[in-house]
């Protein structure tokens, strides 16, 4: 029996449909993200298991308790709100205790629990002072404490890190990993970024208009997209149909639409070597942007554009309006269709 | 430098023109003769004796008081939980809150007395002349501010996304209200509620039709004062104005006090 069981879930507004007839399960000890562009339902489905939202029909169950007729408070859930929520008429100290104070933990308990919270999340120097005199990343993170504090079986986030800069999301993505991973608590992270939902899951379900188009490990999403969607959502895949490969490199592959991830495209200035199982291309360079310790290159492959990414390394510079020659190897080629 | 200076001109036209009504009527209340020269010719502060040591002066004060401060009080709880559930729960009925919080400002203040007269004279709620009349007009007077603060002060601070966050941390809703939604909506509605009580302080057309002599306050009591002294009433208009004054900045300072406690426990 699964941690968190969601079956046949289902949320309108006003005749729309949210969330459609949705299923899945949740180990625990999970970290599992909802990923998807803004609008997909995801911060709904959210709302939904947190109980903060009523739901149509199906039903929710958490450690084997059906929950969704319950209200939020009795559903044992901690939660991380995009914009925090923190109560801004308490202390960093207060807000962090503030569920326990609820729970009628008796003060010395509450002292000891909250202390170790604030070492937790590295926010101790800051315990008297008040929510508008700490920064976005402080905030953060006392908002994960508070969630953290009242030892919740589940711990949602809903994009707990897009209101923050790029350079202390990064930061605060690993330690949020880490504090997962040492509490082992089960957790669901809504995000619309695939950086962060590829680095930090166990699991990732990509969201497309209320329904789960792909569920499965960051690599799988990653190199194995099931459909449209889902590889159009993640990378910059090249998205070719099989008359589209027939026509730039004369082979004929099996099925209707192929995805390419850009990185399996090898980019040559001469001949390449002689190899079996590839495709081989040859492609007039548009353009070269550097991605750090990346180089993009767009190309036109008879009419078709294409991107490829290739390490950042002189070798790899060409010039625009250069003629080239693509290698991409078969096994690579995912087929959608 | 240049637009500085502007700057400073354009606040001293503005500060001069508010004040001197204030300054004219303070110096009247302290002159003695003055009849043919700017400035009066001689000063005295026997007004400000005769009005301290006038007992109906200080009952009509306390009872101004007393009764501004009762109907602010009295809005305040009756408003906050409304208007709260309104915003909250109950949307859908939010437009016939705002349709009742716009009938009080398209009534004159005489056809609303009238009405209250004719209505509460007779009947079951006899309390026509009576100072329970007074608090219930002066409810409706201030209500619209009331409802327009509180439903402000409940948006800024984003009241939902506090209550959901309280609720899911073992609060119920009344603990949620009382502990989070209050204290951080207190501070703006502390700023109307002076404004209203100082509306209420220097309210006199439904004071005067409501209960009249019966319930004397410093506006009725500066009524019957008129044909007596301009001195006098200069003098009753001045103490009016520091009362006010006071309770303004014992109000904003207690305001500070209350923001600045935790403010202090930084270091």
């Amino acid at each position: 029996m699964s941690y968190v069981t969601v079956e046949k879930l289902s949320k309108s507004f006003k005749g729309n449909k949210i969330i459609d007839n949705l299923d899945f399960t949740i180990e625990k000890g999970e970290f599992v993200t909802l990923l998807g562009p803004s609008g997909c339902g995801k911060s709904t489905l959210l709302r939904c298991i947190a109980g903060l939202e009523q739901i149509d029909g199906g039903e929710i169950c958490i450690d084997g308790k059906e929950v969704s007729r319950l209200g939020p408070r009795d559903r044992g859930i901690g939660m991380v709100f995009q914009s925090y929520a923190l109560f801004p008429n308490m202390t960093v100290r207060e807000n962090i205790g503030f569920g326990l104070k609820m729970k009628r933990v008796n003060e010395r308990e509450r002292r000891e629990k909250v202390d170790a919270m604030m070492e937790l999340v590295d926010i101790a120097d800051k315990a008297e002072a008040r929510i508008q005199e700490i920064s976005g990343g402080q905030q953060q993170r006392v908002a994960l404490a508070r969630a953290l504090a009242v030892e919740p079986k589940i711990l949602l986030l809903d994009e707990p890190l897009s209101a923050l800069d790029a350079k202390i999301r990064k930061s605060l993505r690993l330690q949020l990993r880490n504090i997962q991973k040492q509490l082992k608590i089960t957790t669901v992270f809504v995000t619309h970024d695939q950086e962060e939902a590829l680095t930090m899951s166990d699991r990732i379900f990509v969201f497309d208009k209320g329904r789960i188009s792909q569920m499965g490990t960051p690599a799988d999403i990653y190199s194995l997209p099931q459909n449209e969607f889902v590889a159009g959502f993640i990378g910059n895949y090249n998205m070719l149909t099989s008359d589209d490969v027939e026509e730039i490199s004369g082979a004929r592959l099996e099925g209707e639409l192929f995805a390419i991830r850009p990185e399996v495209i090898s980019v040559y200035g001469e001949a390449p070597p002689e190899k079996g199982g590839v495709l081989h291309l040859r492609g007039i360079v548009e353009d070269t942007v550097v991605l750090g310790s990346i180089l993009r290159c767009y190309l036109d492959v008879k009419n078709r554009k294409i991107v490829a990414d290739m390490l950042n390394r002189e070798e790899n510079y060409f010039e625009k309006g250069e003629e080239v020659q693509l290698l991409i190897s078969q096994k690579e080629i995912s087929r959608i269709r | 430098m240049r637009r500085k200076l502007m700057h400073y001109i354009a606040a001293a036209i503005i500060l001069i023109y508010l004040s001197i009504p204030l300054a004219v009527t303070f110096l009247y209340s302290i002159a003695q003769k003055w009849q043919s020269s700017v400035l009066p010719e001689s000063y005295t502060i026997a007004w400000y004796q005769a009005v301290l040591s006038d007992i109906r002066f200080w009952n009509a004060l306390g009872r101004s008081f007393f009764i501004s401060i009762a109907s602010v009080i009295l809005c305040l709880a009756v408003m906050i939980p409304t208007v709260f559930i309104i915003t909250m729960y109950l949307k859908k009925y939010e437009k016939y809150i705002e349709i009742i919080s716009i009938i009080p400002f398209s009534i004159p203040g005489v056809v609303y007395a009238v009405g209250l007269i004719r209505i509460y004279s007779k009947g079951p709620v006899n309390i026509g002349g009576t100072v329970w009349i007074l608090l219930g007009a002066f409810f409706i007077v201030v209500m619209p501010y009331m409802y327009q603060a509180v439903r402000n002060c409940l948006m800024t601070i984003d009241a939902r996304q506090l209550m959901e966050a309280a609720e899911l941390l073992n609060a119920t809703k009344l603990q949620a209200f009382v502990h989070v939604i209050l204290p951080n909506i207190m501070k703006g509605i502390t700023v109307s509620a002076l404004l209203a009580f100082s509306l209420l302080f220097g309210e006199f057309v439904l004071t005067n039709i409501l209960v009249g002599g019966a319930f004397e306050t410093v506006q009725i009591y500066l009524f019957t004062k008129q044909n007596f002294s301009g001195h006098l009433c200069s003098a009753i208009v001045i103490m009016y104005f520091i009362c006010v004054l006071v309770l303004s900045l014992l109000t904003t300072t207690a305001n500070k006090l209350i923001s600045g406690r935790s403010r202090g426990g930084i270091q």
